[in-house]
């Protein structure tokens, strides 16, 4: 795709390349009886309460649910940035919930990409070396500063690289922020409210070229209010009250 | 009150965190006080002493009554003189008890001596034994002192028994309180005594000592210690401000955003200022409520250290309220003022501005933040590190100004500690002696004949004299002497004509030059001299030909000092006085001794200013961290470990800690210059500034070592956290 498919123009339509995604393939994620729970005591609030969850590898999930109702406590958590108050996580085999702080980080670094809907760019470096950053810590040695550039082209900002968050617009600040998730080529990426500070256009052209990671084998967990995204998704998982409601679990 | 109770829920690690350091840090400008808490104290003691404002060895006379002076409230007469005893020099004091008003004694023991009984110091004898002197015994019926006598063994008996023993006939000593204690007519009543004793043929046998405005003999000599230490609180006072700035900048600052929604919501400039000058007013003020106590316990520790140490005086508790309320003024001045700007700043923040950016002011907002974000400044650690600092500069200088104070305060502490070694050695330095007997009492006892003809005894006269205001030492010894080094700054060595040599030091914070007349107030009145050699002596000197100086005491062939090269075996002349023997080894371990208690005090000092100073660096830094925390998260969540963050936080805070060092290594040189030049100035002394080289490695590594422990303590914090509930705050 090139960058020039990305700068949307209006009244573009959201339109996804097929995917055919194989059922049955290897599990990528498998969550049992997840539970987060908020504060303590009487403040306590469970945000995730006991989720059961499998995710392969490849498919590519929606996490849809009314404000409050845990979805991206859940993406926190299969992204490796929270840990789960009781319950088990495996990720390709590892016992994610089970890592030390470093192995935890270590293992986000290299097989995980995040999209947080308020970027969080590190507010001092410059939109490339965002991205180089992150290749950085996903252990790339060599050609970062050619890759990161490269990421960015993608996402339309090719003109934009030595720029600093602060002189790019929430859309922009987005898009640098999708680029150093999908530069590391992760296995998993996990997106909350990826297109929720853009426009329509430009969300509905962003997350167009997150689904194109789908053709790497990208496993894609996203969270949305948009049900025209979610319905691009292999799978919808509806959240009410912190739970998994098991008869709305649609693909 | 309740936005500060609000406040410390909120943050209350942080917020008690500034309260401590800011109670700190004034605690530790009550350095200030220990001069005039010592002061205070000794002053006290001189009240209820009812001490003598001149003090005045004679030759004997019958009784005071028979001098004629004006302006006397009382004139007591008393015998003074030391007795050489087994045990060592005991000083016997003969008094009038029933009628004594002046330098009064109390029994802490017993009671007072009557005809046959003594009243000694604490230590030297118990209630109910014999004390023998001179074949004299007396029964000791009471245990006591007067802290004119403080550092002293003394027996004090009845008038009648101290002229048994001593031989003294009538009184050797006066003692006058004025009714005018002001130091002009102190001098006057010297001048009437000299006077009137002359008339009767008697005469002073020691240059009187004065002590006017109800001060204590001792507080002359103590406060020279005392001021130098107080000096100390010059660095404090530099650390506090530092703190208390930052600190309160920080407390205001980091509240932008939530102004920012009180002013979206229509909350209006002014009471959101006086909110936030009120919450800042409110942490200096705890902090200055339990510093200030603080403050009080420094001082009065270090004062009685020092007083218990030099003068063997247990001061009572004192307050100095004026630096007690400077100090409060101080924490509430300068929190107003720093609040003030920094509201004014927070309140006029573009509100789209302060709402958009949660972490203050965005990097790239100024122009130099674009320059550095272009400039090659390493790898990405080192980028973030350097753009970090670059980011929150007043944070930045804050670390760097505290860490600065810091690394200030430990090389001048030790640069005042080398040099007052490098002093007391070169005090002694020009001295050739190796052992010296000198008369205890006053007068010139010895007949300088006793020194015989062996070349490497002199006989010499040490006396106290009186120059302008300034008590000085003279001494009369031969122009061939081998005892000094006679080799001179400026002009030449004595050679026996009405010259004297002058401590060059002295001379230049005198304005005294060779060839130039010096007016000596003496035992025996005022003489004149011409100064014809500048001597690199530091202490206050001035040096005479000893038959010219003893012609002056009318007192020819006489002299109280006999010096050796040898061993103290090798004066082995019987003398008729009792007389002090010393070695100069002696002397230098009292010196070493004394210094090793000032030494103490001085680096309790420092690490007082150090402690605030890692404190404001450690508060200045966690505020720095959390400001930064989402920053933080969102390098851990895309892969960063805690070591990786430990090395962007090291990397950036290690050149701080070196620029800081090197700084901080300058303004300590500098302000050891500084506070030993005040000292010189005002103590007319030449003391030199010898810089301790050494310190300034090991301070670097102490600072690279603080900054290291914080970034690591903040790296494995940050770590621990989990960056989804911190990222989480940030939505």
């Amino acid at each position: 795709m090139s960058s020039e498919t990305l700068i949307p123009t209006a009244g573009s339509t959201l339109e996804f390349e097929p995917f055919q995604f194989q059922q049955a393939t290897e599990i990528m994620l498998e969550a049992r009886d997840l539970t987060r729970v908020w504060g303590k005591g009487a403040a306590a609030q469970t945000a995730v309460d006991r989720v059961d969850l499998t995710i392969h590898r490849g498919e590519t999930v929606a996490l849809v649910g009314p404000s409050g109702s845990g979805k991206s406590t859940l993406g926190g958590l299969l992204a490796g940035i929270d840990r789960p108050t009781s319950g088990s996580m495996v990720a390709a085999g590892t016992r994610v919930d089970q890592l030390n702080d470093d192995d935890l980080a270590r293992w986000r670094g290299l097989h995980v990409g995040v999209i947080f809907q308020d970027y969080h760019l590190l507010p001092t470096l410059t939109a490339s070396e965002n991205v180089e950053l992150a290749l950085k810590l996903n252990g790339h040695r060599r050609g970062r500063r050619r890759a990161a550039e490269a990421a960015l082209r993608e996402v339309g900002l090719a003109g934009k690289t030595h720029r600093l968050p602060s002189q790019l617009s929430g859309g922009e600040q987005q898009r640098v922020a999708i680029a150093r998730a999908v530069a590391v080529r992760p296995e998993l990426l996990v997106a909350d409210e990826p297109t929720g500070s853009l426009d329509q256009a430009t969300g509905h052209a962003v997350f167009a070229q997150l689904m194109g990671l789908r053709q790497r084998g990208t496993t894609i967990v996203f969270i949305t209010h948009d049900d025209e995204l979610a319905a691009g998704a292999d799978r919808i998982v509806h959240m009410v009250d912190g739970r998994v409601v098991p008869g709305a679990v649609a693909s | 009150m309740s936005s500060l109770t609000r406040s410390i829920r909120r943050a209350p690690a942080r917020i008690i965190a500034s309260i401590m350091a800011i109670a700190l840090a004034v605690g530790a400008i009550g350095v200030f006080a220990v001069p005039s808490v010592a002061a205070h104290s000794l002053r006290e003691l001189a009240l209820d002493d009812h001490i003598a404002h001149v003090a005045a060895d004679t030759t004997p006379i019958a009784s005071v009554d028979q001098l004629d002076l004006d302006g006397v409230e009382v004139v007591e007469g008393r015998v003074s003189r030391s007795i050489a005893t087994p045990e060592g020099l005991v000083r016997v004091i003969g008094i009038d008890f029933p009628n004594q008003t002046i330098n009064i004694v109390e029994p802490d023991l017993g009671e007072l001596p009557g005809i046959g009984q003594a009243l000694v110091s604490e230590g030297l004898a118990e209630i109910g034994d014999t004390v023998t002197l001179a074949d004299t015994p007396l029964e000791v019926v009471g245990v006591g002192n007067t802290t004119w006598w403080a550092t002293d063994d003394v027996v004090y008996t009845q008038l009648a028994d101290a002229e048994a023993i001593t031989g003294v006939d009538g009184v050797n000593r006066v003692l006058v309180r004025m009714v005018d204690p002001r130091s002009e007519s102190l001098d006057t009543a010297v001048e009437d005594l000299r006077h009137s004793l002359n008339a009767s043929g008697e005469r002073l046998e020691s240059f009187p000592i004065t002590v006017p405005d109800g001060r204590h003999p001792i507080e002359q000599d103590l406060i020279q210690t005392s001021t130098m230490i107080g000096l100390l609180g010059v660095v404090a006072g530099i650390v506090a401000l530092t703190l208390l700035a930052s600190t309160t900048n920080t407390l205001i600052t980091e509240r932008t955003r939530e102004v920012a929604i009180m002013r979206s919501l229509g909350g209006v400039r002014r009471p959101l200022r006086r909110r936030l000058r009120g919450l800042a007013l409110g942490i200096a003020g705890a902090g200055a409520l339990i510093g200030i106590p603080l403050g009080i316990l420094v001082a009065n520790v270090v004062a009685r250290v020092v007083l218990t140490r030099f003068t063997g005086i247990t001061p009572a508790f004192a307050v100095s309220w004026t630096v007690m309320g400077a100090s409060l003024a101080f924490a509430l001045i300068g929190a107003r003022l720093v609040a003030g700007r920094a509201a004014r700043r927070v309140t006029r923040t573009p509100l789209a501005e302060a709402l958009r950016d949660r972490e203050g002011s965005p990097f790239g907002g100024r122009w130099s933040d674009r320059v550095l974000a272009r400039m090659p400044t390493g790898g990405l650690f080192e980028r973030m590190a350097l753009r970090a600092g670059a980011h929150r500069r007043a944070r930045t200088i804050g670390v760097m100004v505290q860490l600065t104070a810091g690394v200030a305060a430990v090389v001048t502490v030790a640069s005042l500690g080398t040099s007052i070694a490098a002093f007391d050695e070169a005090e002694l330095e020009p001295w050739n002696w190796q052992s010296s007997v000198q008369a205890v009492d006053a007068g010139l006892p010895f007949d300088a004949a006793l020194a015989g003809g062996d070349d490497s005894i002199e006989a010499a006269i040490v006396e106290v004299g009186e120059v302008g205001d300034w008590e000085v030492l003279v001494f009369g010894l031969s122009p061939d002497t081998i005892m000094l080094d006679n080799d001179v700054r400026e002009g030449r060595w004595l050679d026996g004509s009405r010259g004297v040599v002058v401590s060059a030091g002295f001379a230049a914070n005198q304005g005294i030059n060779v060839g130039s007349d010096v007016d000596i107030a003496l035992a025996s009145g005022v003489e004149r001299y011409r100064v014809q050699g500048l001597h690199r002596s530091r202490s206050l000197d001035f040096y005479i030909p000893i038959d010219v100086l003893a012609a002056d005491l009318d007192s020819e062939g006489q002299v109280n000092t006999f010096w050796t090269t040898g061993s103290p075996d090798q004066i082995d002349m019987v003398l008729p006085a009792a007389a002090d023997l010393i070695t100069i080894d002696e002397l230098q371990a009292e010196n070493v001794e004394a210094r090793a208690v000032i030494a103490k005090i001085f680096w309790v000092i420092g690490l007082i200013i150090v402690g605030v100073s890692v404190l404001g660096v450690s508060s200045a830094m966690a505020v720095n961290l959390y400001e930064r925390r989402h920053e933080l998260a969102a390098f851990q969540a895309i892969g960063g470990t805690k070591a990786q963050m430990r090395r962007v936080l090291m990397t950036e805070l290690v050149p701080q800690a070196l620029v800081a060092s090197a700084v901080g290594a300058v303004a300590g040189w500098y302000g050891s210059i500084a506070i030993i030049g005040f000292f010189e100035s005002v103590n007319a002394v030449e003391i030199g500034t010898v810089f301790a080289t050494s310190m300034v490695p090991m301070a670097t590594v102490a600072a690279v070592a603080v900054v290291a422990l914080i970034a690591a303590t903040a790296a494995r914090r940050a770590a621990k956290r989990p960056v989804a509930v911190v990222l989480r705050g940030a939505a």
